[in-house]
């Protein structure tokens, strides 16, 4: 343990897993270097216009998380740097660090633009990274508008100073700030870190190689990373959809599936995210202009995860989204019209021509290049196709001990598993690093806060920005109209108000004129507020007693034409926010202490990977399974190693206790704090946890029909795969005895009464020929994908070859779901001479028996005609189903379920393992089915989010948040009803109250009020409607003079007005 | 709980057509649980007359307020300097508030809802008539279904014939109803006490009903000495 020395990490990859490694780190304790090689961080996901299955704005919801690690008190964000070298061991790392230069000084930059302007370069010469080539930048650039850190950078490539020595450097000249410096050199320098998070992504498939296509050659032809930028409305076309050739709105778009992919030319795997992308990208084009018409060439269509059945079928059914099932061979071009003709042969195998106005190639996603570098400078081994290799079981640990991989470094996935795996990294590193927690972090110490004495004694500051707000809006006058204003004693210009001069100079004024109120009118509040706030906070005055007014983008910026109107416009937005603040009150925040204890629901892989993960944090977990048995989930043979392993870890952990036979009677409190009665055939027992971690699993559904439970010789793959299993050694199979509290007899399941049936034929007696029916009982009532159940039969099959290469396959299915490095599994498969025969939805195969022959019946939907088999054994996929104790635990934690009965969780992009209530996660199959390694890093993230609420000892409530007038409420529970939050209850008096741990702050409850009893701070009523009333009152009526009324007296409510 | 609905805009408009200073009163209890009179509709209906009166050039002054419970002159009584002050109050309680105000005070009080039926809410948004306030309970004999506020006919022994064979009523306002009469079968089994259906209502004595003209309650024992 003297070997953990320090408390800090260094997360390499400012893409969205970076980040969230960076911010689950920060918060739980470590201090992060984010090491990114570009100029900005945000990656890939950044570049994307909607995100499917839900179609939300990437960007919005990326942009929060940008700004939040960019002001992180932990978090050093090094741009434009990459990583030389790694010595030493887990816990004493020294990596070194080569940084090139920026020439702008980023903290000086304020991103105004002036520079860009200059540069001689009058036109944007050079294709933009950012823009994937459709858009151009010039040598002096800001990457991106919400870019972080938001500043210039200027590409050495490209600038002619740097090339040939002779520029007139306009750019210097420009600059109001100095923060140009073409001094600047490359630095090396080194970091001391505890563990490392490699996390550099993936590079999009270079679709020049497929040369069928003509990328590169065509005009019309995309790729989807670009298309996405056609589609954003901050893209180079505005988000318009037009063609690159002669900007004309294209008509019919084909859409070409795994170009790259699945193909022995290129590369072998499947990219796992390509059919959803494009099925979003088709019904975005489809909204952006209705008389698009879209196409989708495709080979199977891999829809498995959460709600991406409903997104394709909402695709096809109201979007009239065309999906044909071929592979292209060849795009050319109509030269005279640069329309495009793709040849393809369709479903009923006939050659066919169309023409389209544009094509986009569904690129996957290869190997980075600059992350196989790194692996070398890293000393961490690649796999077969270039991604990083993990341990089977550890699906975020690399083959050196203290560096963590994740994201689509490990193979290509999605933005949900890529978060899940940043927030499992972090937990893993955590674990690691727990005796070290909190030794590099800093807090920072505030004065006591003064009591506002009432009466607003208000401040205005008033921003020239340079001369970006000065050079449009006359800012003298906006400072001396500010100073009519009724309670403002103190208005003055700054030329930077965020530079740390103004910071020092506003806390002398707040001092010396004893202001209570601040009001600055400078940018957007979304990068400098807080900055604000914590400065009056350094003057000791409650953060909350300040307002921002932004009087540059939203005031000179766009009206740069009309100086006049923008200065009359600007006075008018400090009037409204000078009446905003008049209204203003201190909000207070408490702290609430948290039992350091978590609470892990369902002892399968997951619950019991949770347990262990928090366990080796350092935190004491109750292990909570309601069956005599753990781990029951854990069937297969190639997981029995694993169980034994996970099972004697539990036994000896000191810091689990595992209750079996115990179901939770009654949770309450809240995060931090709830309380919760066990209940077990020995007594109930109460006890006391700051979070809760939701990890049950979804089970193989018993099937019905296919003559299953009537004859032995038809069973499920998990039956298979036992009567598979070779018979066990000692070592791997026997459950250790001091376990065996755990492993009372599970009840037998029905299948197994088939199993043994089966398994009692021996190795050879499986027969001959085996059919394999996919997508059993996959119905209107259960339509979704169970993403595991290819990948299974793909297994078992194989296997069964091994044992016997004479034997005869045949998997009947609906669409291969041998998504990412499993399409080896399928590739394999169809080598070693299994038949693959897919069956349309509408004709599912029928199993029957003549004289005890089993026949299997499947109209081939490729051939059109109806084969029959004479199989020894038949082996169904029935998918999985959720635990049913889902519901009561539904009930029990009010969080949601969705319509098939899986978790829901906060947000299905960026908070896959979180509940929307504070202080409650999740994992395992009852979210959503997954792999073995898929669950376990499900479960890891949950227990390392849950591990940032337990590290931090305290929490804070309050703030912005709601309240209620207990005078006014009328118990009509319409808030309680409606608060996404559980946030409140009804309490002794019989009126709402709100719980201030819990809320967030959304506002739902006071804007519904039907008796106007709630408020939210910092947005009451009265402020709101002061701001409204200084925007509409005419310039001609006198400002009334200021009397330091607040609200109105209670129970009367009374507000005249004209 | 007392349920009501607002009128609509032009009724509300006509109403207020001579005023140009007017009291907006909601009420706290009954209409603001169903969302037709608490302060938050004062609020949302005096911006929508002073919208459509400046609309139409004969702009109004309105005072918006609220109190507890508009059917105790308690809770009014702060109120009545107010209430003097304006040449009419908009009240939006149910019948009950306006008519107390309306024995207190001399100024017109105009009534903004209409009040509807005693409900109970089905789900958020969404109340049903569920009791008739007959005077004569007998919900203990028919599984607490009660068949005058959810028969169409008040039927004491149903069902009738207007029952269709999905067990709904053949009388459909908002969308097709269960028959009260099947609803208190299914449910007397539920109970076993299938055997009160056999039991043969006399004919209901609707004295007790305000078909004898205005009713009164009177508690002896809690009079106070005046």
């Amino acid at each position: 343990m003297s070997e953990i020395k320090h408390g800090s990490v260094a997360v390499v990859g400012g893409g969205i897993g970076g980040i969230q490694a960076a911010l689950d780190l920060a918060d739980s304790g470590f201090y992060v270097y984010l090491i990114e090689e570009g100029p900005a961080i945000g990656g890939r996901m950044a570049q994307l216009d909607k995100t499917f299955p839900t179609n939300d704005c990437a960007m919005c919801m990326l942009s929060p998380k940008l700004v939040e690690v960019g002001r992180h008190p932990n978090v050093q964000i090094i741009t434009l740097a990459s990583v030389e070298s790694l010595e030493g061991r887990p816990g004493n790392f020294q990596m070194t660090i080569r940084q090139r230069p920026r020439y702008v000084d980023i903290t000086r930059c304020i991103a105004c633009g002036r520079c860009i302007a200059s540069c001689v370069y009058q036109d944007t010469k050079f294709p933009s990274e950012f823009e994937v080539g459709l858009g151009k930048r010039k040598p002096v650039y800001i990457p991106f508008p919400q870019a972080v850190p938001l500043a210039a950078v200027v590409d050495p490539q490209t600038c002619i100073f740097f090339k040939s020595g002779r520029c007139p450097q306009n750019c210097l000249k420009a600059c109001e700030r100095g923060a140009l410096d073409f001094t600047q050199t490359e630095k090396l320098f080194m970091l001391e870190v505890g563990a490392v998070i490699v996390a550099p992504g993936f590079d999009p498939y270079d679709a020049r190689r497929v040369g069928e296509y003509g990328f590169g050659r065509y005009a019309n032809v995309l790729t989807g990373p670009q298309f996405e930028r056609l589609l954003s409305a901050s893209g180079p076309t505005s988000g318009k959809v037009l063609r690159p050739s002669d900007g004309k709105a294209p008509k019919k778009i084909a859409f070409i599936q795994c170009v790259g992919s699945r193909d022995l030319r290129h590369q072998r795997y499947c990219s796992a995210v390509c059919c959803m992308y494009t099925t979003k990208e088709a019904i975005v084009a489809k909204e952006h202009d209705h008389q698009i018409e879209p196409t989708i060439f495709y080979i199977d269509l891999r829809a498995y995860g959460k709600g991406f059945e409903n997104l394709v079928k909402r695709a096809r059914a109201e979007h009239g989204v065309r999906y044909i099932r071929s592979m292209v061979s060849q795009v050319t071009e109509i030269p005279e019209t640069k329309n495009l003709l793709i040849r393809y042969r369709d479903e009923s195998g006939s050659l066919q021509e169309e023409e389209f106005d544009l094509v986009v190639l569904a690129v996957g996603m290869g190997p980075s290049a600059k992350g196989q570098e790194l692996a070398r400078r890293l000393g961490i081994e690649l796999n077969e196709h270039g991604f990083a290799k993990t341990s089977a079981f550890n699906p975020v640990m690399s083959t050196r001990e203290g560096v963590f991989v994740t994201g689509a470094f490990t193979g290509p996935k999605d933005i949900p598993e890529t978060v899940v795996q940043a927030s499992a990294a972090a937990a893993a590193v955590e674990a690691l690093l727990a005796p070290v927690r909190g030794t590099r972090t800093h807090a920072k110490d505030y004065p006591e806060e003064l009591v506002p004495d009432g009466t607003p004694r208000i401040g205005v500051f008033v921003c020239h920005c340079g001369s970006n707000i000065a050079g449009v809006v006359d800012v003298k006058s906006v400072a001396e109209y500010a100073k009519t204003l009724p309670g403002v004693v103190h208005a003055e210009n700054v030329l930077y108000t965020c530079s740390q001069d103004n910071l020092k100079h506003m806390k002398e004024v707040i001092r010396e004129k004893r202001l209570n109120r601040v009001v600055v009118a400078s940018c957007t509040p979304r990068n400098l507020a807080a900055l604000f706030q914590d400065t009056i906070r350094e003057a000791g005055l409650n953060k909350f007693l300040f307002e921002m007014v932004n009087i540059r983008e939203q005031c000179s910026w766009v009206h740069s034409d009309q100086p006049e109107q923008a200065t009359e416009k600007a006075k008018r937005l400090v009037r409204m926010g000078v009446a905003k603040a008049r209204e203003l009150k201190p909000l207070s925040v408490q702290s609430v202490r948290v039992s350091p204890a978590a609470l892990v629901l369902g002892g399968g892989l997951s619950g019991m990977i949770a347990a262990l993960t928090l366990g080796d944090s350092g935190f004491e977990t109750h292990l909570v399974e309601r069956s005599a048995e753990l781990g029951s989930d854990l069937e297969s043979a190639d997981v029995q190693g694993l169980k034994a392993k996970l099972l004697d870890a539990v036994r000896v952990h000191p810091k689990l206790r595992v209750h079996t036979n115990t179901t939770v009677r009654e949770i309450s409190g809240f995060v931090g704090n709830f309380s919760s009665v066990l209940r077990s055939p020995q007594g109930e027992e109460r006890i006391q946890h700051g979070v809760v971690i939701v990890a049950t699993e979804a089970y193989e559904h018993k099937p019905s029909g296919y003559l299953y439970g009537e004859d032995a010789r038809v069973l499920t793959q998990r039956a298979l795969e036992k009567a598979l299993t070779p018979q066990a050694s000692p070592g791997l199979f026997t459950v250790p005895p001091a376990a065996a509290r755990c492993t009372v007899q599970a009840e037998p399941a029905e299948d197994e009464a088939h199993a043994p049936r089966a398994q009692g034929r021996g190795e050879g007696q499986l027969g001959k020929t085996i059919v394999m029916i996919q997508c059993v009982g996959r119905t209107e009532r259960r339509p979704y994908c169970s993403r595991i159940c290819c990948a299974e039969a793909l297994k078992n099959a194989l296997t069964l070859l091994e044992q016997d290469p004479d034997r005869q396959i045949y998997v009947l299915y609906r669409e291969m779901i041998s998504y990412g490095f499993f399409e080896d599994l399928y590739r394999r498969a169809r080598d070693g001479g299994v038949v693959f025969i897919r069956y349309d939805e509408q004709s599912p195969p029928v199993v029957c028996k003549e004289n005890d022959q089993l026949l299997v019946t499947v109209r081939d939907a490729h051939l059109r005609q109806e084969l029959v088999i004479k199989p020894d054994l038949v082996v169904l996929s029935p998918g999985v189903v959720p635990d049913p104790y889902n519901e009561e635990l539904s009930r029990l934690l009010k969080v949601p379920l969705d319509s098939h009965g899986f978790f829901v969780e906060a947000h299905i992009k960026l908070r896959p393992v979180d509940f929307a209530s504070h202080g409650i996660f999740l994992c395992g199959g009852s979210h959503a089915p997954g792999t073995v390694p898929e669950l376990i890093a499900k479960a890891q993230a949950a227990a390392g989010r849950a591990a940032i609420v337990l590290s931090r000892g305290q929490l804070e409530a309050g703030g912005i948040i709601a309240s209620v007038d207990p005078e006014k409420c009328t118990a009509c529970l319409t808030c309680l009803r409606e608060c996404p939050f559980g946030a409140v209850f009804i309490n002794e008096q019989g009126l709402a109250e709100i719980e201030a741990v819990k809320c967030q702050g959304c506002g739902i409850c006071a804007a519904d009020c039907p008796a106007k009893a709630i408020q939210l701070g910092q947005f009451e009523d009265a402020q709101e409607l002061a701001m409204l009333e200084e925007l509409f009152r005419p310039e001609q009526v006198a400002l009334k003079a200021l009397t330091p009324s607040p609200l109105p007296r209670r129970g009367e409510g009374e507000r005249g007005r004209g | 709980m007392i349920v009501a609905d607002q009128k609509p805009i032009e009724e509300i408009l006509q109403m207020l057509e001579p005023y140009r200073k007017v009291l907006f009163l909601g009420c706290q209890s009954c209409v603001a649980v169903c969302m037709a009179g608490g302060e938050k509709e004062v609020g949302l209906l005096a911006a929508a007359v002073r919208l459509a009166r400046k609309q139409q050039g004969r702009p109004i002054e309105i005072t918006e307020g609220a109190v507890k419970r508009q059917c105790d002159d308690e809770f009014n009584e702060p109120w009545a300097q107010t209430i003097q002050q304006h040449e009419a109050v908009l009240s939006l309680a149910c019948g009950v508030g306006v008519n107390k105000l309306s024995e207190r005070f001399d100024v017109p009080i105009l009534p903004a809802l209409n009040t509807r039926f005693f409900g109970e809410v089905e789900r958020q948004g969404v109340w049903a008539e569920v009791c008739a306030g007959c005077g004569n309970c007998i919900l203990h004999l028919t599984g607490g279904i009660c068949p005058i506020a959810r028969c169409a006919k008040n039927l004491l022994n149903g069902p009738c014939g207007g029952v269709r064979a999905d067990g709904t009523c053949e009388v459909s306002r908002n969308g097709p109803r269960p028959c009260a009469w099947v609803m208190i079968y299914e449910r007397l089994g539920k109970l076993s006490q299938r055997q009160n259906i056999e039991n043969i209502f006399a004919a209901k004595d609707w004295s007790s009903d305000r078909h004898g003209g205005p009713r009164k309650r009177v508690r002896e024992d809690m009079l106070l000495e005046t």
